[in-house]
């Protein structure tokens, strides 16, 4: 077995992106995610303040795309997407691709477009359908760039990744575009439209929690919930030698949806960590069996006030303390006049803020204010929550039964305090339009979509809040091209992985044999573990898992085993019996079958397997007896030394034992020898059917099965 | 191991589905349905037969019903209030979420109409509902550490599922009801071809092949359509669930496409509320109604309106969906005495009725008068109407079914006695699997496949990989050498290294079927049982191999290399400056003619490959060479006899006679071509 990293992560002091792996076990190649990292799409200036005279030229003509603002140099121009390091897999030799959630999704039509792919795809049922959501919303937003720089030639590089030009950038943009190597030019794409994702998704297996799903017959995949998001989950792999859990983002902390399903990996002999939170080096590490959960995240940012005694109720709750905390930001804006952005994508909290939100507006009499989530997938999402019990906590669970909503939201709706509109301008929304009021709205990274052209209304209104709730953002360069900024900004980032001393109480859960932790993870982090059952992978490096000594097992049919009568073997207190048969691997199960092809026994004489085992030694005098009963008898018997007749290919290692051989002669019907040693014979004859009529009267004085 | 199989109800009959499963060690209950037919304890599944001391939680693993119609629920309240049973208990989300209402539904008419004791309070219904586990479809739950079991969609009703279970190695698929054909809200069945040791299937419509459902939808539109054009009111007696649904889509999308004004009720309460239900589960629907709900829900009917009592008289036409069904009782048989006096109205049961209601009256023959009870005789003159949309699949679906789980036994229950003959002889003769039709309380017994599982060297699942290079050298990789690879990366056998460097960049073929394997098995014991490769014996059984070896002369005569010689790029002008080398050489090369690349090659003198070696035989003497040259050159035909130019020594191992063998007989052949 062997593990690939693919992030594009390049030092070990930074936070990976991507968690994008490919996990090589019992000859299958699997992809695990496919992710985009959209945090490098800050580089690109805002669709709207493209072709403004506002910024400033940094460079010369050559780099005339490069602006400035706020001290950040940004690219102006069609943004490209960048992958993980794609280039590292032979897509024509990738078996499957294991989606767990729709972050890991966003980048795969870059994959499937490629005329060589031919792996099964497998996510959840969610999953497909909230991924392909946020993929038509990004290719409708991405439209505003279209509009305004004109399509891209395919096939033609951006001036900015080109080689030459890649020299001459300021090196922090330099960084973000290709790392170190100019290798990293080959992860950027021109996006993709809605016939690749269409194509896309015709080719997804969409799986149930617990669902068991097959490649090709060695390998057995089965999804179990993370506890991210709805659908969001983790995988079983198993084969006939090997089985992974493969953790993939996710909470273990209570939320809306189905929690973290521990029981699923148990069993697993290898646990793979694909998406670790970075912690910083500060944060501390408890000892092994303290309590594990890590409710100030958001103080670690220096930004958000977390608490968990926000709400009256919290103790009955199921919602994320950060969630909470959100959502009391934005009353307590509203309640002052001031207007609420909050930049979010349909996955994996946006319902929950919605409910929560509902909540907290209604537990201070303002319900009057109007809430809007404004994206293409808006009106699709809002409904689609609504649909899916089997992916909820069971709080959430017992609506379904009671007959209620799953969440509070879709009460609002109904009395039209929460709408879903497809775009800001949509005639619908001006007529309805009201300050203050709360906005969720997708944005991409800031840099397109609603979210942009609302921050840039607002960003001079001192009263209004800017809320961002997205990891692993550079919050300097997103808000640059905004700025002045007078509009304030809180930053509560909403926990999407698992922290490390998450990882060490699941791995206490789990107690798998070996375990596989991103290398920044090992160093000082996870010392509180048994650290030789831990293996590390760094980006861009193959990892070997070492075998486990490990009991192989096969199933024989009943058919066959019937078939099968051992014999006793003498001096052992055993019984044996030769065996033929097929051997068939379905779900990495091996399994033995009545042999369908007849033996090729070609030449052989029957009864005289080419595999049969013999033991014992050749008494002469029976012998002669067995080949008389053959029909030969002009036989003469010599003696001579072993040494002279020594053929070094039987050489058995025992010859202490015996010096003598005999010679048996034939000299009718032709001329045949047999030499008989303590542990093997030796038939010289040149006619081929005397030669097997000796053989089987040699076998048959020998011990056999 | 033997699988038994008993039916506590729905055994040659319809009506209170229970089925007792011992499969692997373990007890599973399918279904736990009540008869709608009987009233007094018949009504129940005989439970007396699972535990005489009723610990009923002891004598059951798990409960599993298939979805929530009463003759497959109905009891099941019963059983774990009254009866006491503890253990898990497992259905899909929909069922549990909807069952309740059945159940509930079910109590206030029995209640209601007969004054009757109810069987069950409200309370217990729902805390009998609290022990439930819900599923998910194609979710493998493990009930235990030998029991697993698993939910396919089965169509009938929503929510309604068939079930895997796999206890040890033995495994058995209950379909409960199920519909190979998808209707206005549900798919069609779905299962994987399981090939379990027993399939047990409903048979409803055991000889029946039905016709084209949308001419009987026709019909049902054109009857109402006709009446309500005319001014009169149509009264549709319907449970809350499942019919209700399907015939309120049909009519809502007829409404919409053809415009009518005509208002369409629903008996608030339970309906209205089931819709809402029917909503949240909208994945469990068909793909259309999937694909629409963003835009509009289905069961967000936009021509349908509750229904309060006061209109019952008010006037112009209308058409009513009213619960509950068979016009058994409540606002359905109240709407029915007001209605069915005018002939301009029009009453349509969809579905069965139960001998004794009115529903089941109206539908023999065509009374004009009906007993409503003792003391009141109604005049009928509307017109009456059955429609018959079963939610079953038919005779042509249960053996599609069959064919495709493709059980080694069949188990019939849920069905009419006569029928079920018919169909299990079908089954037995048509597609050849022993079929069954138990009574209640009849058991059958079958037995499953019963794997043996052992240990297996991983010698021996290396050994396959060098046999196929004997067999055939250009062959396509066989699976066994990916699985050796897996094995063990580091030390790989030369052949197999091979190998790998061979195929590294082309797609490997994932073919991991029957690839052959002779191996020795070593039984120590029942429980300890290991395959070894033949090689590996020695060192297990402790006994010394006696290996068997063979060597033979091959004599090669002159005309025949000449023959050689000329056939190859090499050939030299004369034979005179060939030493035996240069011929051996020339023999290589035919023989790798006719083996290919791999097999054999050439090393110090000599042809070699696996155990064979070929040498030139120290008798060959030069004068040999120089005699047999002399008389070709003299022209003496050599054919018959004459003097050798060389002799081929040849030894080999017994393993590898049948290769050694061929070797030596194509060389013998090439002599016999010349002659
Ligand atoms: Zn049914």
């Amino acid at each position: 077995m062997k593990l690939t990293a693919l992030s594009c992560q390049e030092h070990l002091e930074e936070d990976p992106v991507l968690s994008c792996h490919l996990l090589e076990i019992c000859q299958t190649r699997v992809l695990l995610e496919c992710p985009l990292d959209l945090s490098v799409l800050a580089i690109f200036l805002p669709s709207f303040q493209s072709k403004r005279k506002s910024h400033t030229d940094v460079m010369s003509a050559s780099l005339s795309f490069l602006k400035e603002n706020s001290g950040q140099v940004l690219i102006e121009g069609e943004p490209w997407y960048k992958t993980a390091e794609l280039g590292l897999v032979e897509v024509a030799l990738l078996d499957a691709v294991v989606v767990s959630n729709p972050l890991g999704l966003l980048g795969l039509p870059f994959l499937t477009k490629n005329p060589d792919f031919s792996a099964k795809i497998y996510m959840t049922e969610a999953t497909a359908k909230i991924g392909q959501l946020m993929m038509e919303e990004l290719v409708n937003m991405h439209a505003e760039f279209i509009q305004v720089h004109g399509r891209s030639r395919d096939g033609q590089l951006p001036s900015w990744l080109n080689v030459s030009t890649l020299d001459t950038l300021p090196a922090i943009l330099r960084d973000s575009i290709v790392g170190r190597s100019l290798a990293g030019r080959s992860n950027w794409h021109l996006l993709y439209n809605k016939a690749d994702i269409r194509d896309c998704m015709a080719m997804v297996h969409r799986l149930h929690y617990g669902e068991e799903a097959n490649i090709d017959g060695c390998l057995k995949i089965k999804p179990s919930s993370s506890g991210l998001g709805i659908g969001a989950s983790n995988w079983t792999i198993s084969g006939a030698r090997r089985s992974v859990a493969y953790i993939a983002g996710s909470l273990v902390t209570a939320n809306s949806v189905k929690a973290f399903d521990f029981p699923a990996l148990e069993g697993s002999q290898i646990l793979l960590f694909g998406d670790v939170e970075f912690a910083d080096e500060s944060s501390t590490i408890s000892p092994v069996g303290a309590p594990t959960l890590s409710s100030e995240r958001g103080g670690n940012r220096g930004s958000g006030e977390v608490s968990g005694a926000l709400r009256p109720d919290t103790t009955a709750s199921d919602v994320r303390p950060q969630v909470a905390a959100v959502c009391k930001a934005a009353v307590e804006t509203v309640r002052r006049g001031g207007s609420v952005l909050i930049p979010s994508s349909p996955f994996p909290i946006l319902l929950e803020l919605l409910d929560e939100m509902a909540v907290q507006l209604a537990s201070v009499n303002l319900t009057d204010i109007p809430m809007k989530y404004i994206s293409p997938a808006a009106e699709e999402m809002l409904a689609y929550g609504n649909t899916v019990p089997e992916w909820l906590c069971p709080s959430r669970q017992e609506k379904l039964y009671a007959g209620e909503p799953l969440f509070g939201y879709v009460d609002l709706v109904r009395e039209e305090h929460l709408c879903g509109f497809k775009a800001l301008h949509s005639a619908d929304l001006q007529t309805v339009w009201q300050e203050p009021c709360i906005i969720f709205a997708s944005h991409w990274s800031l840099r397109m979509g609603p979210a942009v052209h609302l921050l840039h209304r607002w960003r001079h209104n001192p009263l209004c809040l800017l809320i961002l709730i997205e990891q692993s953002l550079d919050v300097e360069l997103i808000l640059a091209p905004f700025k002045p900024l007078a509009i304030q900004v809180l930053e509560l980032p909403v926990q999407s992985r698992l922290s490390p001393k998450e990882v060490i109480s699941v791995i206490q859960k789990v107690q798998p044999q070996l375990t596989l932790v991103p290398e920044f993870l090992l160093h000082k982090k996870l010392e509180a573990t048994e650290s030789n059952h831990l293996l590390s992978y760094r980006t861009g490096c193959t990892v070997r898992v070492p075998h486990f000594e490990n009991q192989l097992e096969v199933q024989m049919s009943a058919e066959l085993a019937l078939q099968v009568q051992p014999k006793p073997v003498k001096p052992s207190k055993v019984a044996a019996a030769l065996l033929h048969a097929d051997l068939w691997s379905r779900d990495g199960i091996w399994s033995l079958q009545p042999a369908s092809m007849a033996k090729c026994s070609g030449d052989l004489l029957p009864g005289l397997q080419s595999f049969q085992y013999r033991w014992g030694q050749v008494n002469v005098t029976a012998l002669l007896t067995a080949l008389k009963d053959r029909g030969l008898f002009d036989i003469h018997i010599q003696e001579t030394a072993s040494e002279e007749v020594g053929n070094e290919h039987f050489t058995t290692g025992d010859l202490k034992l015996e010096v003598e051989t005999a010679v048996v002669e034939i000299r009718s019907p032709s001329q045949a020898w047999i030499e008989i040693r303590p542990n093997s014979s030796h038939i010289k004859a040149d006619d081929p059917s005397l030669r097997h009529l000796i053989a089987a009267a040699v076998h048959s004085v020998l011990n056999s099965l | 191991m033997m699988i038994k199989c008993v039916p506590l109800g729905a055994g040659q009959d319809v009506g209170k589905s229970c089925v007792i499963v011992t499969v692997g060690g373990k007890n599973v209950m399918f279904d736990c349905g009540m008869h709608m037919g009987f009233q007094d304890e018949r009504r129940y599944p005989d439970f007396s037969f699972i535990s005489k001391t009723g610990n009923y939680t002891q004598a059951i693993d798990c409960v599993i019903v298939t979805h929530f119609h009463l003759d497959h629920i109905g009891a099941l309240p019963y059983f774990t209030e009254i009866c006491g049973y503890e253990g898990p208990i497992y259905m899909t989300y929909p069922t549990k979420a909807l069952a309740p209402l059945m159940l509930e539904d079910y109590r206030k008419v029995m209640v209601d109409r007969k004054g009757e004791q109810e069987q069950f309070s409200v309370l217990q219904i729902h805390q009998c509902m609290k022990r439930v586990t819900a599923i998910d479809l194609r979710q493998t739950i493990k009930v235990d550490a030998d029991l697993e079991i698993r939910a396919y969609y089965a169509g009938h009703v929503l929510g309604a599922a068939m079930f895997y279970v796999k206890a040890g190695d033995d495994t058995v698929v209950y379909t409960g009801d199920y519909n190979m054909t998808p209707d206005r809200h549900l798919g069609a069945a779905q299962i994987d071809r399981l090939e379990p040791d027993l399939l047990i299937t409903e048979s409803t419509y055991a000889t029946t092949v039905r016709d084209s459902k949308r001419a009987r939808e026709r019909d049902f539109l054109k009857a109402v359509h006709t009446c309500v054009a005319a001014g009169g009111k149509v009264l549709i007696p319907v449970f809350a669930l499942g019919r209700a649904q399907e015939l309120c889509i049909l009519l809502d999308e007829y409404w919409e496409r053809t415009n009518l004004k005509v208002p369409i009720y629903f008996s608030a309460g339970l309906t209205m509320q089931a819709n809402v239900y029917y909503k949240l589960l909208i994945s469990w629907t068909n793909q259309k109604v999937k694909d629409t709900y963003v835009t509009r829900n289905t069961f967000d009917f936009k021509h349908v309106t509750p229904f309060e009592r006061s209109q019952i008289d008010a006037p112009g036409p209308c058409v009513l969906f009213a619960t509950p069904g068979m016009l058994s009782g409540g606002l359905s048989l109240e709407v029915f005495k007001h209605w069915a006096p005018s002939d301009a109205n029009m009453i349509i049961l969809p579905g069965f009725c139960v001998a004794g209601t009115v529903g089941s009256k109206l539908m023999s023959g065509k009374p004009t008068k009906i007993d409503i009870d003792k003391r009141t005789q109604l005049d009928v003159r509307c017109q009456v109407q059955h429609l018959s949309f079963s939610a079953h699949t038919d005779a042509k679906g249960i053996l599609d079914l069959v064919k495709h789980v493709a059980p080694r036994n069949v188990v019939l229950v849920h069905g009419e006695k006569l029928k079920m003959v018919l169909l299990k002889n079908k089954i037995a003769t048509d597609l050849g699997i022993p079929c069954y039709d138990p009574a209640n309380l009849e058991t059958v017994e079958v037995e499953s496949r019963c794997l043996v599982k052992m240990g297996i060297s991983k010698q021996l699942l290396k050994a396959p990989v060098n046999q196929s290079i004997i067999q055939q050298a250009t062959a396509v990789l066989p699976s066994a050498a990916e699985m050796a690879k897996e094995m063990n990366p580091v030390a790989l056998p030369d052949a197999q290294r091979q190998l790998q460097t061979v195929h590294q960049g082309q797609q490997l073929p994932h073919v991991r079927a029957g690839v052959p394997v002779e191996g020795v098995l070593i039984m120590e014991d029942s429980s300890r049982i290991k395959l070894i490769h033949p090689s590996e014996v020695e060192s297990v059984l402790g006994v010394a191999s006696h290996g068997m070896s063979f060597s033979c002369m091959c004599p090669m005569y002159l005309a025949y290399l000449e023959l050689l010689s000329v056939r190859t790029e090499e050939a030299t002008t004369a034979l005179e400056p060939m030493t035996s080398s240069a011929i051996l050489h020339l023999i290589y090369l035919h023989l790798v003619e006719s083996f290919g690349e791999g097999i054999l090659e050439e090393k110090e003198e000599s042809i070699q490959g696996k155990s064979i070696h070929i040498r030139v035989s120290p008798e060959t003497s030069s004068h040999n060479l120089a005699v047999a040259k002399g008389y070709h050159l003299q022209g003496t035909d050599i054919d018959g006899g004459g003097i050798p130019a060389l002799v081929l020594a040849c030894d080999w191992h017994l393993e590898d006679d049948a290769l050694a063998n061929r070797a030596i007989s194509i060389l013998q052949m090439l002599k016999l071509k010349l002659s």
